[in-house]
């Protein structure tokens, strides 16, 4: 047995040798693609979006309002606009994210007890931004107008904290879990690296098992385990296994090194999945293999299968968002569950009971690949088969 | 000079029927030029065609049991972002509902809230919500942050009537600078919106890429490409190849890209501020320019396997890069000019601006231009390619990789 499979081994590793693709899947690819999306996100936030200010009131109070939200870390204030319509032709044409208008008398008008309006156009196509930018302009405004009301309370000669809580009775605090940072980067970062490991696992497993059967070399394969095929396919996968575990170790350096990312559960917990994760793309790959008997066409469906499942993580937008139909197909991605485990475990610190239950619907699709070797086997052997790419 | 002119459009044309057949003769590159293009942006819309994330579950935690207390609760449901699934009577009880996935946020109202209010103390709400999930933070933030401004403009104006102030007066007292927000071009702060166009991008770019360099792995494998080196032989061929050979595969995408930006675009009821005649403006260019990055890479491939293994697992970042969704302040400023070899980077950036922003076509010049030069780039590198790297299967060579004879 243990002969058999050092033998299967033995030749796998020969044939990644011998050919330059297979240490572009198992190794290059994986580190350059790491490296790109660290990389991409590597400054964290967004910060100085150009925000237009125009100012009609050229008071002390409008040079304040401008201050104010430059001093924020999202907006950097460009006070050259002279009019509304430059302002708004600079947001349509991206100049600016926002445009901050404050009208002729603003400050007189306070000074007189009335209130000032400052009209706030944002471009809101990117929402990303449009949100941030948004809190935070209105966040620095509200501070200036609670300033100038605490200003004429304290004038009334009440004590600050008599003031305070006639400016604002009630605050609201707002208690951030799991990503203490807001960074859209962050929670991005989680998604896309094991997107890649996947990419990579399917594919690799894929182009291992798909080349014997577009060579014909089926026969020579299973020969080498005399015939048994679970040994045969066992050595062949073993291999990539451990280069897309290592893979993984590289990804978690990243996670808790590089970007820093809080581990408060268990890191046990956590390479299981992983490993689980590897194994049920692996298992993925002989379904898809075994179910079109050709290897571009299973690469094709690869494809797909690994680049929606960024949408249907539902990591960027929330299943519960999605329509019924668009729940039920997130099933169907091995990654969908793992995310689950991942940041349940890393930072949302839930008991352990929890990733356990989402790693049983990784061994689902573990199971599912096993269901598919007989096929294989008779596929491999049937001349019928080969050579189809 | 007339009759070479002559032989040259005629083998042009040669090539642009040869090849136009091409993407219909291999069910791959079937797959990629029009399956595929309509296959995927069909599966991406389907999870973001509700656009917005209406009642996220919120659990309240209210230890007053006040008149006021259950106000702001009502306040907060009545908002569109969240709904009021339950009143717990203890944090941890909600923590328990937050971890099994049950609610997405809770807020907690302290002990002696009313009574702290009525005496003129400050109290607060405490408001936890799941940030590892921006969107739904985003929002549970937005509802609980409207309900509170409501409440207190309400005790506040109410504490300065009592003092003899008018209802007016009051008011401006509260708040002397008031903000009005304009959301503009896309108001409901539609996520769909936000992301679906540049996929629709991407995925033209990404499949055009592919297609051409599954052709060329084709023709290798096969030993088609007998023909174009014979051709290459005369004077000025490699262009001809080009030329015919992008013709031939736009062709085909001024098909599918009328659907996909189109009549797809418009069943989605995306934004529109142009005419499509504005977005061929910026299409036709764009097209060429990965026509023609398709030719210069697809040379190098002799597999039709290989641009999938080698392309696909960018397309992702290429979304991230284009500075559509990730903006471009927050790109590091080398990975920025890195990112302008794609065509999608200005094609993106001038696609919003455009079509949903409503920008001038003549305000785009600078993405336009950028396409141009990307255009005329990737045509001399194409020319280049095809004139140097394009080459047949030596005979010699029949075996794959070393391991066993083709069968076929």
């Amino acid at each position: 047995m243990r002969h058999l499979l050092g033998r299967v081994i033995n030749r796998e590793l020969g044939r990644m040798l011998k050919e330059r693709t297979f240490f572009f899947i198992t190794f290059l690819g994986p580190l350059f693609a790491f490296f790109i999306v660290s990389w991409i996100f590597s400054s964290g936030v967004p910060r100085d979006l150009p925000v237009a200010v125009v100012d009609l009131d050229h008071t002390s109070l409008s040079r304040k309002v401008a201050q104010m939200v430059d001093a924020t870390s999202i907006a950097a204030v460009d006070r050259s606009y002279i009019s509304l319509e430059e302002a708004r032709i600079a947001l349509k044409e991206g100049k600016a994210d926002a445009v901050i208008y404050i009208p002729k008398d603003a400050e007189k008008d306070i000074l007189k007890g009335q209130n000032a309006k400052i009209a706030l156009y944002l471009n809101n196509a990117n929402v990303i931004t449009g949100g941030l930018l948004n809190s935070g302009i209105r966040k620095a405004i509200a501070t200036l107008s609670a300033g100038i009301s605490l200003h004429s309370h304290l004038q009334s000669g009440e004590t600050e904290n008599q003031a305070i809580s006639k400016v604002l009775p009630v605050q609201l605090r707002s208690v951030l879990l799991f990503n203490p940072f807001t960074s859209y980067a962050y929670f991005l970062t989680i998604l896309l690296l094991p997107v890649m490991l996947t990419v990579f696992t399917l594919f690799g497993t894929i182009y291992a098992v798909g080349t014997e059967l577009q060579y014909g070399t089926g026969k020579d394969w299973l020969g080498t385990s005399d015939n048994n095929i679970t040994i045969a396919l066992v050595g062949k996968i073993l291999p990539y296994t451990f280069f897309y575990c290592l893979v993984a170790v590289f990804m978690n350096l990243d996670f808790f090194y590089v970007l820093g990312l809080p581990l408060k559960g268990s890191i046990f917990t956590i390479l299981i999945s992983e490993l689980l994760l590897i194994l049920s793309y692996q298992s993925m790959a002989i379904v898809l293999i075994t179910l079109t008997k050709n290897l571009r066409l299973a690469l094709s469906l690869a494809s797909a299968y690994t680049m929606l499942a960024i949408t249907y993580a539902g990591f960027t937008f929330p299943f519960m968002a999605m329509p019924e139909i668009g729940w039920i197909f997130s099933r169907i991605f091995p990654i969908v569950y793992w995310v689950q485990i991942f940041v349940g475990q890393s930072v949302r610190t839930e008991p352990i009971a929890n990733g356990i239950s989402q790693m049983y619907y990784l061994w689902g699709f573990i199971i599912l690949g096993f269901l598919f070797i007989p096929r294989l086997k008779y596929l491999l052997k049937n001349e019928k088969y080969w050579g189809k790419i | 000079m007339l009759k070479k002119l002559l032989m040259f459009l005629n083998d042009t044309a040669h090539v642009f029927t040869s090849e136009l057949k091409e993407p219909f003769l291999d069910a791959g590159a079937l797959l990629m030029f029009i399956i595929a293009m309509i296959a995927y942006p069909v599966a991406y819309s389907i999870g973001y065609v509700k656009e917005t994330v209406r009642d996220i579950p919120v659990a309240v935690v209210d230890m007053d049991h006040t008149a006021l207390s259950r106000q702001y609760s009502r306040m907060a449901d009545a908002t569109e972002q969240v709904k009021i699934l339950c009143k717990s009577g203890s944090l941890n009880e909600a923590e328990q509902l937050f971890y099994s996935g049950k609610v997405d946020g809770i807020v907690l109202i302290p002990d002696k809230f009313e009574k702290n209010v009525l005496s003129g103390k400050q109290t607060n709400i405490t408001v936890y919500c799941d940030a590892g999930h921006l969107l739904l933070y985003k929002q549970v933030f937005a509802a609980n942050s409207y309900a509170s401004g409501m409440l207190n403009a309400g005790i506040v104006v109410r504490n300065l009537m009592a003092k003899g102030k008018s209802m007016n007066q009051s008011l401006v007292t509260r708040e002397p600078l008031e903000v009005e927000t304009y959301n503009l071009f896309n108001p409901s702060g539609g996520y769909g919106t936000f992301v679906v166009p540049s996929i629709l991008l991407i995925v033209i770019q990404q499949t055009l890429v592919i297609g051409i360099g599954l052709l060329f792995g084709k023709n290798y494998e096969k030993r088609k490409n007998k023909h174009f080196i014979e051709m290459l032989s005369r004077m000025g061929r490699s262009v001809s190849i080009v030329v015919g050979k992008s013709f031939a595969y736009i062709f085909v995408y001024l098909f599918t890209t009328l659907f996909l930006l189109g009549f797809f675009y418009r069943w989605l009821h995306f934004p529109d501020k142009n005419s499509f005649l504005e977005v061929y403006y910026l299409l036709i260019p764009f097209l060429f320019a990965v026509a023609f990055m398709g030719i210069a890479i697809g040379v190098l491939f002799r597999k039709r396997v290989q641009p999938l293994l080698f392309i696909v697992f960018i397309s992702p970042t290429v979304y991230f890069l284009s500075g559509a969704s990730w903006p471009v302040q927050a790109l590091p400023g080398l990975l920025r000019g890195i990112s302008y070899i794609l065509p999608t980077t200005p094609m993106i950036d001038a696609f919003f601006k455009l079509r949903i922003c409503g920008a001038d076509l003549h305000s785009l010049s600078f993405e336009w231009n950028m396409l141009c030069i990307q255009m005329i780039v990737y045509f001399a590198l194409a020319c280049l390619a095809i004139k140097f790297g394009l080459k047949d299967k030596p005979l010699s060579e029949t075996e794959s990789d070393g391991v066993t004879v083709e069968t076929k």
